[in-house]
């Protein structure tokens, strides 16, 4: 693997890259819906079946809101992200992508700030609604948003790895989930204690300081592991 | 536009797949002005061999050497020197022809031909450059079109237009005539022709007869073990 710093280092190269791609993924998402709607309707489904297995017991429910809430955020983004380099490696884009001179490492940020943006910001906006089916208290709604949007962000770029490593096997789906739940376990664990501390009343800057490292950490170190990963599933 | 000394030099190059030795003791030296014809029946290799000088693939041994250099070790200054058309043609059927060029552009082309193609451009807007690549082969009126609506040949002709583009010295082809009618031949034949002059290379695969003079022809069936058996490629 050739290190990000050996490359050709101009910063216009970089940013260049990055914004193409960007714009290019957002551009697709726009014009193939189901890629942003899929994973938003797969949350509000699952969490509706939640709520009828529950019962009426608005407590009960409220009880389990949180672990409910992360759970199935964590579900919908990982099953919208096998797709996520598989078109490209079919219609070769990929190959494209990767015999490019300009910075793989911020080609791969680009490509996963895209999904990022039309999973985490869809799931911000509709975390109301959550709140209103799980029974949490209206207060706590702008730190779910906040929590679920960081969250989803850490999600895509760890979940990303396992999509690089499993696109060129014609069933990735499942394998990506043995691959990376074990690594999304720092953020169920703090993503839900953020809710609980928020529901308890205590102060809430830890779970979020560690949420926000979390994010920088997986933005940082996570493209590293998925340009090693794309390159070896191109490899063969 | 590319150096005029260029070369690029196979060194006993050998490669297995399974257990079966795909090619062995493949040598071919090529100057600039010159191309290469990789010859051979199906199976034998060619798409190998083409992602093996690509980069794309690196489980081989042997050297690839351009300008005396290992590909390796020059990383992206070689990917910087090489456009790569492979089996897929490395087009997002969601955008329109004029899209798929500039964004090709922004991570391939030179930092003046991406500042008007991707940051300024208006995106419903083609470039001058973009559209005239495209008119060469007939898509000026399709190129606001999303290429899902394109035919197969159409689209192959998209990712064609990048030769149009490209001021890469080395073009690397899998199979570019494909799905490409007669005028579209004509056309490409009269690109190489241009392209050699130039002392560009071209290293492709075809098995459309090729009248240009420039061409050598390296044929994988006689770099084949005959029995094919990894046991007596061990003891040779």
């Amino acid at each position: 693997m050739t290190h990000p710093a050996t490359m050709q280092s101009d910063n216009e190269s970089m940013f260049r890259i990055l914004h193409a791609i960007f714009q290019r993924d957002l551009r697709v998402y726009f014009r193939t819906r189901g890629a942003w709607l899929n994973p938003l309707i797969f949350v509000l489904l699952v969490i509706t079946l939640f709520t009828l297995g529950i019962g009426p017991d608005v407590k009960q429910l409220a009880l389990n809101a949180t672990a409910i809430i992360w759970v199935v955020a964590l579900l919908g983004i990982m099953l919208s992200l096998d797709a996520l380099f598989r078109s490209d490696y079919e219609d070769g884009t990929l190959e494209q992508l990767l015999l490019s001179p300009r910075p793989l490492y911020f080609a791969i940020i680009g490509k996963v700030a895209a999904h990022w943006l039309v999973t985490g910001l869809p799931m911000l906006l509709a975390s109301p609604l959550f709140a209103l089916m799980l029974g949490i208290p209206i207060s706590i709604v702008p730190l779910l948003a906040l929590g679920l949007f960081l969250g989803s962000g850490i999600l895509s770029f760890i979940g990303a790895i396992g999509a690089a490593v499993t696109v060129s096997l014609q069933t990735g789906g499942l394998l990506i989930a043995l691959i990376i739940l074990p690594l999304y376990v720092p953020v169920i664990i703090f993503g839900a204690g953020l809710l609980q501390y928020a529901l308890e009343g205590w102060s809430v800057v830890a779970p979020l300081m560690m949420l926000s490292g979390l994010l920088c950490a997986a933005v940082v170190l996570a493209p590293l592991a998925i340009g090693a990963g794309l390159k070896i599933s191109m490899d063969s | 536009m590319s150096p005029l000394a260029t070369q690029l030099e196979l060194n006993s190059l050998y490669c297995e797949r399974g257990e079966r030795v795909l090619m062995q003791n493949v040598n071919q030296c090529l100057e600039g002005g010159q191309g290469l014809r990789i010859a051979g029946a199906n199976g034998s290799g060619k798409t190998t061999l083409l992602r093996m000088v690509s980069g794309l693939t690196t489980d081989f041994s042997g050297d690839i050497r351009w300008n005396g250099r290992s590909t390796r070790d020059l990383g992206a200054l070689f990917r910087a020197q090489l456009c790569y058309l492979g089996h897929a043609p490395g087009v997002k059927s969601a955008l329109t022809p004029i899209e798929n060029l500039q964004w090709w552009q922004a991570m391939n082309g030179s930092s003046a031909a991406t500042a008007d193609g991707v940051s300024v451009g208006n995106p419903q807007q083609g470039t001058d450059l973009e559209e005239r690549a495209l008119a060469v082969f007939g898509l000026a009126p399709y190129s606001q079109m999303p290429c899902a609506r394109l035919s197969a040949g159409q689209q192959r002709r998209v990712a064609l237009a990048r030769l149009v583009l490209s001021q890469h010295a080395l073009w690397v082809l899998d199979e570019p005539f494909t799905a490409i009618d007669q005028d579209g031949v004509v056309v490409l034949e009269k690109m190489f022709d241009e392209h050699l002059i130039r002392g560009g290379m071209i290293v492709l695969t075809t098995h459309q007869p090729l009248r240009s003079e420039r061409m050598l022809t390296l044929d994988l069936d006689a770099h084949r073990t005959e029995a094919g058996g990894i046991d007596e490629a061990r003891s040779l």
